[in-house]
C-alpha cells in the first residue's frame, strides 16, 4: 500500500472524530472510546505515513503527471517548457522528515490534551473534545499544506474553534475576552486576507512553491509595490496568529481563561501559527531584507516584552502565558535569521516550545484542581500536598528557562550560535540575558507556590491528583530529556524542512 | 528611589495606595524587570546599526534620555498591558501603520 494515503488522513481523522463526538456527547461512554481511540492515532499516523506529497483530486503538477497522455496535442505543445507544467492544480499536502517530528509532537500534545479533558472533568463533554480535535485537525493541517489559502481557511477555523474553547472553560470573564480575541481577529484575520488576494493577484496562484516560482523567475516584478504590501499584510497576520506584539496581551489573556488541556492545544495553535506562517513568509519573500527586519525587530520586542511583563504578574497563568509568548520570540528569531541553521534551530525551539509549555499548563493546572485560586499571593507550601507533581512542575520550569540537559537548552544554545553566525552577537547576549530573567521568574513563582509557609485561608482540596495527568507529566518529562540528549534525534529532520523553505 | 518606586507601585497595582500591600519579592521583581528592559532594549538598539549607524546612535540616545526621565517604565508597561479593548485596538492599528510605513520606505 502506498503510505502517502496517510497524509490527508492525518488531518481527516480529528476532524471525522470532532464531528462524531459532537454528535454522540449524550452516550458517554462511546464518546470516550471514539476519543481515546483517535487521540492514539494522532500521533502513530505521521510515524507510519511515508514521505511525499499528497494532491486532493489527484491533480499533480503537468509535469509529474504525463504531460503527453493527460493532454491534447495542441494543448501540450503550448504548455510544455513552460512555467504552467510544473504549477500545481489542486491543494497539495507536503509531508517530509521535519513535517513528521512536527506533527509527531503535535499529535503527542494533542492526545495528551484528550486524555487530560477526559480524566479532569466529571462528565465528558462532546463539545470540548469537538473542539479540542477541530484544533488538532486545523493544526495538523496548518503544517501540511503547500497552498496559502487553504492554510488561511484552517487558519480561521483554529481561530474560532480558539474562542470556542474560552467559551467553554466556564472560567470568570471569559465571554468578554471571547468577543475580544473575535474582534481583534477581525483586523488581523482580514489583512491577512488581503494580503493573500493581493498575492493571488499579483502571480496568479494560491500554491506556495508556484508563488515562489513565478517571483524567483521573474514573471512578477519582486518589488512591485503591491507584493510589497501583500508581504506587510502576511507579516501582520503572522503577528495576529502567533501573538506576538501588539497581540500578545490578547493571547495572555485567551491562555489564563482556557482549562489547563484547553491551554495546551491553544499555545500549540501560536506555535504552528508562528512556524508554518512564518516559513511561508521567509519563503515567498525572504529576498527581502525588510521582511527579515520587520520580522527580527518584532520578534526581539516580544521576547524582552514577554519576559519583562511575566516578572510582574501576580496570577500563574498570566505568567506561563508571558513567557509562552517570550519564548515564542525565541522561534521567530531563528525563522527571521533566514539560514538554514537558524531555521532548523528555530523550529527546534518550536517543537520543544510545544512540549514544554504544555507541561507547564498542566503542571500548573493542578494547583489549580487542588486551591481553585491562581493568585500567587494567596498560595504557599503545596509541596507537601503534593510533592511528586511540584517537583515535575519545577522541572517542566527549568526546562523552559533552558536548564541543561533538557530540550529547551540545545534549542536556545543553536539559536545563540545561529545569531553569532548571522553576525548578530546582540540578539545572542539579549537571548541569554532572557533566559536567565526566565529562570528567575519561575524560581519566584515556585518558591511562592510550593515553598514559602502555607498561608492560613488558604483551603487545599484532598481530592487525589489524577494519576493520567501525572503519567502525562512524565511522559512530556522524559520526551524533554531524551531529545535534551540526543538533539540530532529532531534536529537532522527538521534541517529538511528547513532548506525546504530556502529552496527556490 | 526605592520608596519613590514603592508608592508608584502601590498606586499601580491597587485601587487605594493607603491600603495596597506591595510585597518585598514584588517590589524586587519590578526592579529586576526594570534593569532587564532597560538593558535588553538598549542591547538590541545597537542592531539597528544593520540599517543605519546614524540611526543607532540616534535611537540609543533617545533610549538613554527615556530611561533617565521615564523610570521607572514597567508600572507604565504593566497599565499599558491591561485586558482593556481600547488599548489593544490602538496598538493593532499602530502596528499596522508602522508595517505599512516600514515596507514603504524599506522597499525605496
Amino acid at each position: 500500500m502506498d503510505g502517502t494515503v496517510f497524509i490527508p488522513l492525518m488531518v481527516i481523522i480529528p476532524m471525522i472524530c470532532a464531528i462524531l463526538v459532537n454528535l454522540i456527547h449524550g452516550t458517554e461512554t462511546v464518546t470516550k472510546i471514539i476519543a481515546w481511540i483517535a487521540a492514539i492515532c494522532l500521533p502513530i499516523v505521521p510515524l507510519v505515513a511515508t514521505f511525499g506529497n499528497h494532491f486532493f483530486g489527484g491533480y499533480q503538477p503537468l509535469a509529474a503527471g504525463n504531460l503527453m497522455s493527460t493532454l491534447p496535442e495542441a494543448s501540450n505543445a503550448i504548455i510544455s517548457g513552460t512555467v504552467l507544467q510544473i504549477f500545481h492544480p489542486a491543494i497539495t499536502y507536503a509531508f517530509g522528515p521535519g513535517q513528521q517530528v512536527v506533527l509527531f509532537i503535535l499529535g503527542l500534545v494533542a492526545m495528551c490534551a484528550v486524555f487530560i479533558a477526559i480524566a479532569e472533568t466529571k462528565q465528558t463533554s462532546g463539545v470540548y473534545l469537538f473542539m479540542l480535535f477541530m484544533l488538532s485537525a486545523a493544526l495538523m493541517a496548518f503544517v501540511l499544506t503547500d497552498d496559502i489559502f487553504n492554510l488561511y481557511v484552517f487558519f480561521e477555523i483554529a481561530a474560532l474553534v480558539q474562542v470556542g474553547l474560552i467559551l467553554v472553560s466556564r472560567v470568570r470573564g471569559n465571554y468578554e475576552t471571547g468577543l475580544k480575541y473575535m474582534l481583534l481577529g477581525e483586523i488581523g484575520g482580514s489583512f491577512m486576507l488581503l494580503g493573500i488576494g493581493l498575492l493571488l493577484g499579483m502571480t496568479g496562484n494560491v500554491n506556495m512553491t508556484d508563488m515562489v516560482v513565478m517571483i524567483h523567475s521573474g514573471l512578477v516584478n519582486p518589488f512591485n509595490p503591491v507584493l510589497l504590501f501583500a508581504a506587510a499584510m502576511l507579516i501582520y497576520g503572522w503577528l495576529y496568529a502567533t501573538g506576538l506584539p501588539p497581540f500578545n496581551a490578547i493571547k495572555s489573556e485567551i491562555y489564563s481563561k482556557g482549562l489547563p488541556s484547553g491551554s495546551m492545544i491553544l499555545q500549540s495553535f501560536s506555535v504552528i501559527g508562528c512556524i508554518t506562517i512564518g516559513l511561508a513568509i521567509i519563503r515567498i519573500f525572504g529576498y527581502l531584507p525588510t521582511t527579515q527586519m520587520a520580522m527580527l525587530a518584532v520578534s526581539v520586542i516580544a521576547m524582552i516584552l514577554g519576559i519583562c511583563m511575566a516578572m510582574v504578574q501576580d496570577d500563574y497563568k498570566r505568567i506561563i502565558a508571558y513567557l509562552a509568548v517570550g519564548e515564542l520570540g525565541y522561534i521567530g528569531v531563528g525563522i527571521a535569521l533566514g539560514t538554514a541553521y537558524s531555521i532548523t534551530a528555530g523550529l527546534f525551539q518550536a517543537v520543544n516550545e510545544l512540549v514544554v509549555t504544555s507541561f507547564l499548563f498542566i503542571g500548573f493546572g493542578l494547583v489549580l484542581y487542588k486551591t481553585k485560586t491562581s493568585k500567587i499571593s494567596k498560595l504557599g507550601g503545596l509541596a507537601e500536598d503534593m510533592p511528586v507533581a511540584a517537583l515535575l512542575t519545577v522541572l517542566a520550569g527549568l526546562t523552559m528557562a533552558g536548564v541543561p540537559p533538557f530540550n529547551v537548552f540545545q534549542s536556545k544554545y543553536m539559536l545563540v550560535q545561529a545569531s553569532l553566525q548571522a553576525g548578530i552577537p546582540e540578539l545572542a547576549i539579549i537571548m541569554i540575558i532572557l533566559s536567565i530573567v526566565t529562570f528567575l521568574a519561575f524560581l519566584k513563582m515556585a518558591y511562592a507556590i510550593f515553598l514559602r509557609p502555607k498561608p492560613d485561608d488558604l483551603e487545599v482540596s484532598s481530592a487525589n491528583v489524577p494519576k493520567t495527568t501525572m503519567v502525562v507529566m512524565v511522559v512530556f518529562l522524559i520526551i524533554c530529556l531524551v531529545i535534551g540528549l540526543f538533539p540530532s534525534l529532531v534536529t537532522s529532520r527538521l534541517a529538511y524542512m528547513a532548506l525546504a523553505a530556502l529552496a527556490l | 528611589m526605592y520608596d519613590k518606586l514603592v508608592e508608584i507601585l502601590k498606586s499601580t497595582f491597587g485601587a487605594d495606595p493607603e491600603k495596597t500591600l506591595v510585597t518585598g519579592a514584588q517590589t524586587s521583581s519590578i526592579i529586576s524587570a526594570e534593569i532587564v528592559l532597560m538593558a535588553s532594549l538598549l542591547i538590541a538598539a545597537l542592531t539597528i546599526r544593520l540599517v543605519s549607524p546614524a540611526l543607532m546612535i540616534i535611537a540609543v540616545i533617545g533610549l538613554m534620555l527615556l530611561f533617565m526621565y521615564g523610570t521607572p517604565l514597567m508600572p507604565k508597561l504593566y497599565k499599558e498591558h491591561t485586558d482593556d479593548l481600547n488599548n489593544m485596538m490602538f496598538y493593532a492599528v499602530l502596528t499596522l501603520a508602522i508595517i505599512a510605513i516600514v515596507f514603504y520606505w524599506g522597499a525605496l
